[in-house]
């Protein structure tokens, strides 16, 4: 298995990041290169708040930007550490609101489920996701969504790229324990589709 | 294949990815986001490449103190130090000419910073122990009372209790802090608030001296008698970073004895001053002296000796 790969220009919006400390008028290029990615970032997890939480990551990200170090990582990654904070206020609020209680997680797989189901996602491959550990979960989708590396995504989650790639190593076995073929046919009834296919097999 | 393939080699993997599809933001999402970045940008240089004379305050001796700001180089270097002034000839006014090497926004950034990281509290009510002193306007015979106080804040804010010297008032009716134009009538609407700097500032500037308090006494009452979480305390010590107009004071001492760094604001019809302590991001101290036509003089003191959630009264 070969290691992640940088994602093209990685190190030019490093280099952009580590300048805008010293003149903040170089940010605005993180801004038109990187509000594309985050808007899905928050459009996949909070649609209706979409716009407004990319400004607030901005801002957020503008004023924090003494705190990027690219000794200890991509833009990218810490882009999205500053992006998943911004959520995750969100997801707070918004539950302080409803509730008065305080929250105690801010897992936005309520709004993932919804676009899940709205694509069509096999209910079985739902399900899955669903039993997965939260925190795995996001990983996976941070890897699978927003095209992060595993050692990006460890950024973005605040982790050593170590345990990201050990919990990801057990997202995918536990995917691949309850989607496998196999146990479809021995476990659960099949669809008409997979039978379909078992016969022309 | 590449750590990233291997580690999405599950059955549905291209589904999944395919569900996650989006369009591409609006223009006017980037736009906007753009324009806030532009914005505190700008305001960043101008207050970091100019150099500000910070009007300390009186030393006990009468001696002033100036002091130049020269930001730029203390800022890049992310040097973060605040000013002392001898106030009450308490605190460290031996350093007459130190160099003052942080603004006021980057104080307050620094102070949202350490806001932020704190943990949200929760109870019945949110109790505040503060001290109000009046002195009154310097056209009338001058009054001058001071009272202490604990005031109980309910959730839906229809009533307020207050306790002095062991008894309880209550007073009842519908009680509402303020930013802007906006009434927050409960706490669930002090929640509603935006966290945005941007979106602050803008609430803030819509009416410049609501109710004859500035956008600055505004910011400084939410943060001083409210239960407003981390997330927008953090904001609107952002938002008092981009306000024009404030600017750093230094170290002093507030009238309870307590350490905190200064700032003053001068507004159209007042000139305010806090006291933040920017260990805990806590306010301790907030006054307004009027400046202009009958009430010029006219000056209103809180200092907040404490602030935290309770479940009973008394």
């Amino acid at each position: 298995m070969e290691p992640d790969h940088e994602h093209q220009g990685s190190g030019d919006s490093d280099a952009l990041l580590t300048r805008a400390v010293g003149d903040p008028a170089v940010f605005t290029s993180l801004v038109e290169q990187f509000s594309p990615v985050l808007h899905g970032y928050f459009v996949r997890r909070a649609p209706g708040a979409a716009d407004d939480l990319l400004s607030e990551a901005w801002l957020q990200a503008f004023v924090a930007r003494r705190t990027f170090d690219a000794s200890r990582g991509s833009a990218r990654g810490w882009l999205f550490g500053v992006a998943r904070n911004v959520l995750a206020g969100h997801i707070r609020r918004a539950r302080r609101v409803a509730t008065t209680a305080e929250p105690a997680e801010v897992d936005p797989w309520q709004a993932v489920d919804q676009r899940l189901d709205a694509a069509a996602l096999a209910p079985e491959l739902r399900r899955a996701l669903a039993d997965l550990p939260a925190e795995e979960r996001e990983l996976l989708l941070l890897v699978s969504w927003e095209q992060l590396t595993p050692t990006e995504a460890a950024a973005a989650v605040g982790i050593p790229a170590g345990t990201a790639r050990s919990r990801l190593h057990r997202a995918r076995g536990r995917l691949r324990a309850r989607l496998s073929p196999e146990r479809h046919l021995t476990l659960t009834p099949a669809t008409p589709a997979r039978m379909d296919r078992k016969e022309s097999a | 294949m590449t750590q990233r393939d291997e580690l999405l080699d599950f059955p549905g993997s291209e589904a999944l990815h395919a569900a996650g599809r989006v369009e591409h933001p609006a223009p006017r999402a980037v736009a906007q986001a753009l324009a806030a970045v532009e914005a505190a940008a700008r305001q960043e240089t101008a207050q970091h490449t100019v150099a500000l004379p910070v009007r300390r305050r009186s030393s006990a001796h009468g001696r002033r103190i100036l002091a130049t700001v020269l930001a730029t180089a203390a800022v890049a270097a992310g040097v973060v130090v605040y000013g002392t002034t001898g106030s009450g000839g308490r605190s460290g006014g031996h350093a007459p000419q130190q160099a003052q090497a942080v603004t006021a926004a980057a104080f307050l950034d620094h102070t949202a910073d350490v806001a932020y990281a704190k943990s949200a509290s929760s109870g019945r009510y949110w109790k505040v122990r503060k001290q109000v002193r009046h002195t009154g306007a310097k056209s009338a015979p001058r009054t001058d009372n001071s009272s202490t106080a604990d005031y109980y804040y309910a959730r839906s804010m229809n009533a307020v209790h207050v306790v002095v010297g062991g008894q309880t008032h209550t007073k009842a009716g519908a009680f509402a802090w303020g930013l802007g134009p906006k009434e927050l009538h409960s706490w669930s609407d002090l929640n509603r608030l935006p966290v945005a700097p941007a979106q602050l500032v803008s609430l803030m500037n819509s009416s410049k001296e609501y109710a004859g308090r500035s956008a600055f006494l505004q910011a400084g009452t939410l943060l001083g008698e409210t239960p407003a979480r981390p997330d927008l305390r953090a904001g609107l010590y952002r938002a008092l970073a981009r306000l024009h107009g404030v600017e750093l004071v230094g170290t002093v001492k507030d009238s309870a004895g307590r350490s905190g760094t200064e700032l003053v604001f001068t507004g159209a019809l007042s000139t305010d001053r806090m006291v933040i302590d920017p260990r805990t991001s806590v306010l301790l101290e907030i006054t307004s002296v009027s400046t202009k036509g009958r009430d010029r003089g006219e000056t209103t003191r809180v200092t907040y000796l404490s602030s935290g959630p309770a479940d009973k009264i008394g």
